[in-house]
């Protein structure tokens, strides 16, 4: 043990000596580079979260992230394929497949009968883009939203797809994508955390959300998503038990902080510093956080505009309001995960209520930014982790059909924060296997979520391990051509 | 006393003197054989020596004939030595150059300019050598020797890098900020956006000095005409252009344009370059005369429109130190960005406010560019404050207390361009007198306020140039459905009787009931008040919320079950299924009810499947009881196999060895593919007391003819059982 300390110490004093060295070279930015954390402020106490500034000036200072997990099927959604519909029961061509690995569960399919989508698309806004009846409200927001259908991803199942967008690496342990923005730009509202993150789900086959993807990863602990959700306890353990009083938890907390102060004279682990800063974020939160809560201010127009179930706690257009409050709020990263669009058979009587439980809050949420003013300034994103197979999982009959995992390409929407309004970008091929026109890949488009927040994605790294680690790993190109 | 080798070097100068004059004045008739091409060149390498050199052996000779010097004999046989070597290498480095200049691709003025002054190098420098030991070579012959000498060096030097850089290498950067600057409606494709590319990354070796391949790109003719290779392209056909073919060409190969080592074209670059071949190579074609979604159109709109620079602001930087006795958890203020002056500047929390936070920041008031004040409590006489902030550019005051009157306060500011006044109280008549007076507005948000959309119609007419922005409206009159009422009560198994609690997350919402299974309407069913119903047996409940405005919710059902007798212990005599364990033998009597969607996993956790095995539970009393029925609650989703037992039996008695059976029942099973629905199977029988119990549920062994997996057995999934 002692042991451990003393060399912790030596540890502390060679970092603090080369770190030196290269100020005193005047090489700043060297230094800077080596040891991201140096100019964060070793001696930052109580309250003063490091305030990261960006490399350049942000169009966006916040990002409400709508993840639609599961994968929604484009074909349903975003991508119009009538083609699909005239080679009903067609086998893919395997010149379109391309060797594209299959999962485990069409992997033994005989065949891969084509089928098109059973709701019908029609054009809306000035862009004229195609979208399905499923989603009326989105597309009344058409002129305010751009449509990107030439994602594409490396991943073919969930877990690893998931982890890749929030990542940027498909197994776990890295930062994820609040995490990476908390520790860029630091927190803006003191009084909640930077990171948020928000949970629901629908009817349709769901798969597992887990907290490792809300995790700081390497990164300091105070930059992980802290959830909220429904019901008593928005914050779990955020609430005082009952009969404590405020001014004996603030008393509480000096004590614990002096314990903690002495604790890190002694082992000098940054950790401790991040532990009573938490504490004190914490302390803070107990007096905003309820105020976030109460939904019952909100005027009638808001809960017509995302519908009546934004009162029921727990539902997706819930936590829509409740991201819209957080935003508002100052919040840099909310993060909402809704469950269920994972439709390997039953799609069209699962995918319909899937869409009805998010079309409206989320097409809400963007006009609610927009009526506050907020909309320029906050980056909205609706999309899933991957797309569906054109043909049909299991039997197809003549109203019934599942779609597999697809990873060549799939459709997101953006929505304020800098991106180009009521435009469509990228093309796939009439069968809406490939991308034909400006592929984006995942590390594309984080490193465009990025530089909307005034970060460069080469720059934003951490030294961990011996390597300097990005959200884009080594990949990723900003899409200056959605950019307004 | 002259040593020997410098006799052998002063005659080796000579010599490339005589052979430097032969070759330029019989250039013309020479051919180099190959193997002497790489000395040549080597000219770029070597040519820095002598410059070098010679300049340092000029300095020693422009001062030579100081006093201090004169008598220094180690400055003067140095000098001479100096001066005689540097000499010898510029004449190689010249003969070099003359060799490498007679490889094809080099020609004009440029090469005509270096090639004579590097030769007068040579020649002057030689002769001064020669006479520089004359008793009448003096100090002012030195001193013009020299000057003269060092401004020859330049000359070559820079006629040198011409050639090798293109010609407007030094000022490149400053005269392409230029070209970029031109307006879209008079830019020519060929002009503005091929030319730069050519310039930028071909011209430095196909330019009427270096013409590499015979090929020049600097005006239209010579593109036109192409190179030794012949012509560039065929207009219309990118794939019989050889200009697109040597792009196109792997790195590696020896054809690849622009050669490895040189900076390569974008992307972007080659596609523009493609596409106006494509459009048959039109030299006068103009930007916007190409249909609007041509892709050349976009791309070159893209790259004369680039994404604009961060605005500079000319303000000063504000103080450190100042910033950071400014900022607080309440009032946060961050620079944009790392090198920017401008300020972004946040309250928040009403309760922390005082009207000294907005006071406080008058000493940045020159570069607070962006200021929020969403729901804080700040009035007209803080604005007067705001206004002064010359530099403001955005301005959020929704859920302020402001009134119209206070915008007078913000005719100071001439850069504001967005401003948010969402929630307050302004009002129709407050905009027509402001907004003429904020001159930089560009948007301005005004929802939830007294305005109202037929004066949101008249202001959008009146400003043309603000937009307007009021969210979606006439969603007040709009009317909607209000979702399903809510259950309140904790858990719905209930022992003896249980009071109902029901509500709606929408206030003063009326909610009506039906006991008898039929759906409420909105006006004869009981309204629910709290207290009204209490249940005492297995009671399903309809109910519908009401309010005026809206129209009616869905029909909610709510189930309440009676479990009188909850056993003291279970047992389960057979294996649940492996997908579906629950919590085993305790799922039965947990209270906790499952929901749809049981085949996926994670959903799965409240159902205790069957599947093979038939369904057998043991329950035991420690104090016998008088049962009457025994019910257990199934899943029925027929699309993936699951269904109702095909048989139940209830076996009793007052020990684990002595049990009759007490009796049976078949449920009703589904006669077809339906939407999965939630079945209550009871077995009743005659009251009799007993101490221990056996439920056997028979799972279907066969599905029935009309499913699709006929023949196959089903799946029982049971999450509570209930026993009165």
């Amino acid at each position: 043990m002692e042991k451990d300390i003393i060399e912790h110490h030596l540890n502390l004093n060679r970092r603090k000596f080369l770190s030196r060295m290269s100020l005193g070279l005047g090489s700043v930015a060297l230094g800077s580079l080596l040891m991201p954390d140096l100019f964060k402020g070793n001696t930052q106490m109580g309250g003063e979260l490091a305030a990261a500034i960006p490399d350049f000036a942000p169009k966006a200072k916040r990002v409400i992230y709508l993840f639609q997990n599961g994968a929604p099927s484009q074909l349903e959604s975003f991508d119009y394929k009538p083609k699909l519909k005239e080679m009903l029961g067609q086998d893919l061509p395997e010149s379109i497949r391309g060797g594209q690995r299959l999962t485990g569960m069409t992997a033994n399919q005989a065949s891969f009968p084509l089928v098109g989508s059973f709701s019908e698309f029609n054009q809306y806004g000035e862009s004229g883009a195609w979208i399905s009846d499923l989603f009326p409200y989105t597309s009344k927001i058409v002129d305010d939203i751009c449509i990107v259908r030439s994602l594409h991803t490396e991943a073919i199942n969930h877990d690893p797809a998931l982890t890749f967008f929030q990542t940027g690496a498909q197994q776990g342990n890295r930062p994820s994508m609040g995490a990476w923005l908390s520790y860029g730009l630091g927190s803006e509202n003191k009084n909640l955390p930077a990171f948020t993150v928000l949970l629901s789900r629908g009817i349709g086959n769901g798969q597992g959300v887990y907290s490792k993807l809300w995790t700081n990863g390497f990164l300091d602990s105070v930059h992980q998503g802290v959830q909220f959700s429904s019901g008593e306890d928005p914050v779990l353990y955020l609430s005082d038990p009952k009969g404590m009083s405020r001014s004996e938890r603030r008393k509480i907390l000096d004590n614990l902080a002096e314990l903690n102060h002495m604790s890190y004279e002694k082992f000098g682990d940054p950790e401790i510093n991040a532990k009573i800063q938490q504490y004190e974020m914490a302390y803070r939160m107990q007096t905003t956080v309820p105020d976030i809560m109460d939904l019952s201010k909100e005027p009638d127009s808001v809960i017509k505009l995302y519908g009546p179930d934004c009162l029921v706690p727990g539902t997706y257009a819930a936590n829509c309001l409740m991201a819209r409050k957080l935003s508002e709020s100052g919040v840099r990263f909310v993060q909402l995960y809704h469950q269920g669009w994972d439709q390997h058979g039953n799609l069209p009587y699962e995918i319909t209520h899937q869409a009805k439980d998010v079309d409206q809050a989320s097409a809400a949420l963007v006009t609610d930014l927009k009526q506050r003013g907020l909309l320029d300034e906050t980056l909205v994103i609706w999309g899933g982790e991957f797309g569906r197979t054109n043909y049909s999982q299991g039997k197809l009959t003549k109203d019934n059909y599942g779609r597999d995992h697809h990873p060549r390409c799939f459709s997101i929407w953006m929505a304020g924060g800098g991106v180009k309004p009521g435009i469509v970008y990228g093309e796939t091929d009439e069968l809406g296997y490939n991308v034909t026109r400006n592929p984006v890949h995942v590390h594309d488009f984080q490193a465009t979520v990025l530089n909307q927040l005034g970060l460069d994605h080469e720059k934003l790294i951490y030294k961990h391990l011996g390597r300097r680690f990005r959200l884009t790993d080594v990949s990723g190109t900003v899409i200056n051509d959605i950019l307004v | 006393m002259r040593s020997n080798y410098k006799i052998i070097a002063e005659r080796t100068l000579f010599f490339l003197n005589v052979l430097l004059l032969y070759f330029l004045i019989l250039e013309k008739y020479i051919e180099i054989p190959f193997w002497l091409q790489p000395l040549g060149r080597l000219h770029p390498m070597i040519l820095h020596f002598p410059i070098a050199l010679l300049y340092l052996a000029m300095v020693l000779e422009f001062f030579r004939f100081r006093k201090e010097f004169r008598m220094e004999g180690f400055y003067q046989t140095f000098l001479t030595h100096l001066f005689l070597f540097s000499v010898i290498t510029a004449g190689m480095a010249a003969l070099m150059g003359l060799f490498l200049s007679l490889e094809e691709g080099y020609g004009g003025p440029a090469l005509n300019w270096h090639k004579w002054s590097g030769a007068s190098i040579v020649f002057l420098a030689s002769i001064m050598y020669f006479i520089r030991e004359k008793k009448w070579y003096r100090q002012n012959l030195a001193r013009g020797g020299a000057s003269i000498m060092g401004l020859t060096i330049i000359l070559a030097g820079h006629f040198g890098a011409a050639l090798t850089h293109g010609e407007d290498f030094i000022f490149g950067p400053i005269l392409q900020a230029r070209i970029i600057n031109v307006p879209i409606e008079e830019a020519v494709v060929f002009d503005h956006l091929v030319m730069p590319i050519l310039e930028k990354k071909c011209n430095s070796c196909h330019n009427e000095s270096k013409a590499k391949g015979e090929l020049i790109m600097t005006d239209r003719e010579s593109i036109l005409k192409g190179g030794k290779s012949g012509k560039l392209f065929e207009p219309g056909d990118i794939h019989q252009s050889l200009m697109i073919e040597r792009l196109s060409l792997p790195m590696e190969e020896e054809e690849h344009m622009p050669p490895s080592g040189k900076p390569q074209l974008t992307k972007e670059e080659k596609l523009l370059l493609e596409l106006w071949i494509q459009n048959k190579a039109d030299f006068e074609m103009r930007v916007l005369a190409l249909p609007e979604n041509d892709s050349l159109r976009l791309i070159s709109t893209n790259l004369l429109n680039p994404t604009p620079e961060e605005k500079v602001y000319d303000f000063d930087m504000p103080d450190v130190n100042l910033l950071k006795s400014l900022n607080n958890e309440y009032r946060v203020i961050r620079p944009l960005s790392k090198d920017s002056p401008a300020l972004d500047v946040t309250l928040f929390n009403a309760n922390a406010y005082s009207e000294e936070m907005i006071k406080e920041l008058e000493v940045i008031k020159e570069q607070i560019v962006f200021l929020s004040l969403s729901k804080i409590p700040i009035g007209n006489e803080e604005l007067k404050t705001v206004g002064q902030f010359e530099n403001l550019e955005r301005l959020n005051l929704n859920f302020s207390e402001i009134t119209g009157d206070g915008l007078v306060e913000l005719y100071t500011l001439k850069n504001l361009e967005h401003l948010s006044l969402s929630g307050t109280q302004i009002r129709t008549e407050d905009l027509r007198t402001h907004l003429n007076n904020l001159q930089s507005l560009q948007t301005i948000t005004v929802w939830n306020t007294p305005v109202n959309t037929e004066d949101l119609d008249a202001l959008r007419n009146e400003f043309k140039q603000i937009q307007i922005v009021a969210g979606r409206e006439g969603l007040d009159d709009h009317k909607i459905k209000l979702n399903i009422p809510m259950l309140k009560n904790q858990s719905t198994i209930f022992y003896d009787s249980l009071e109902l609690d029901m509500g709606h997350p929408i206030e003063n919402v009326t909610l009506r009931y039906a006991l008898d299974g039929s759906e409420p309407d909105s006006l004869e069913s009981p309204v629910f008040e709290k207290g009204d119903i209490w249940v005492n047996r297995t009671t399903v409940i309809n109910v519908k919320a009401f309010k005026e405005g809206w129209y009616g919710s869905p029909t909610a059902t709510f189930r309440f079950y009676q479990n009188k007798f909850p056993p003291d212990s279970v047992a389960l005599i057979t294996r649940l299924n492996r997908v579906h364990p629950a919590d085993g033998s305790a799922t039965f009597f947990d209270g906790q009810f499952g929901g749809f969607n049981a085949n996926s996993p994670a959903w799965a956790n409240n159902w205790a499947g069957f599947s093979k095995e038939d369904m057998e539970l043991y329950m035991e009393y420690d104090e016998a009881v008088e049962v009457s029925s025994v019910g257990m609650n199934v899943l029925v989703e027929p699309e993936t196999i699951i269904f109702p037992p095909i048989e139940v039996e209830i076996w009793g008695g007052n020990s684990k060895d002595d049990m009759n059976l007490l009796g049976k029942m078949m449920p009703e099973l589904p006669q077809e593919e339906s939407k999965p629905y939630i079945q209550l199977v009871t077995a009743n029988m005659d009251p009799v007391k007993v101490k221990c119990l056996v439920v056997i549920g028979k799972t279907v062994k066969e599905l029935p003819s009309w499913h699709r997996n006929k023949g196959r057995s089903a799946l029982l999934l049971i999450d509570e059982m209930f026993v009165n």
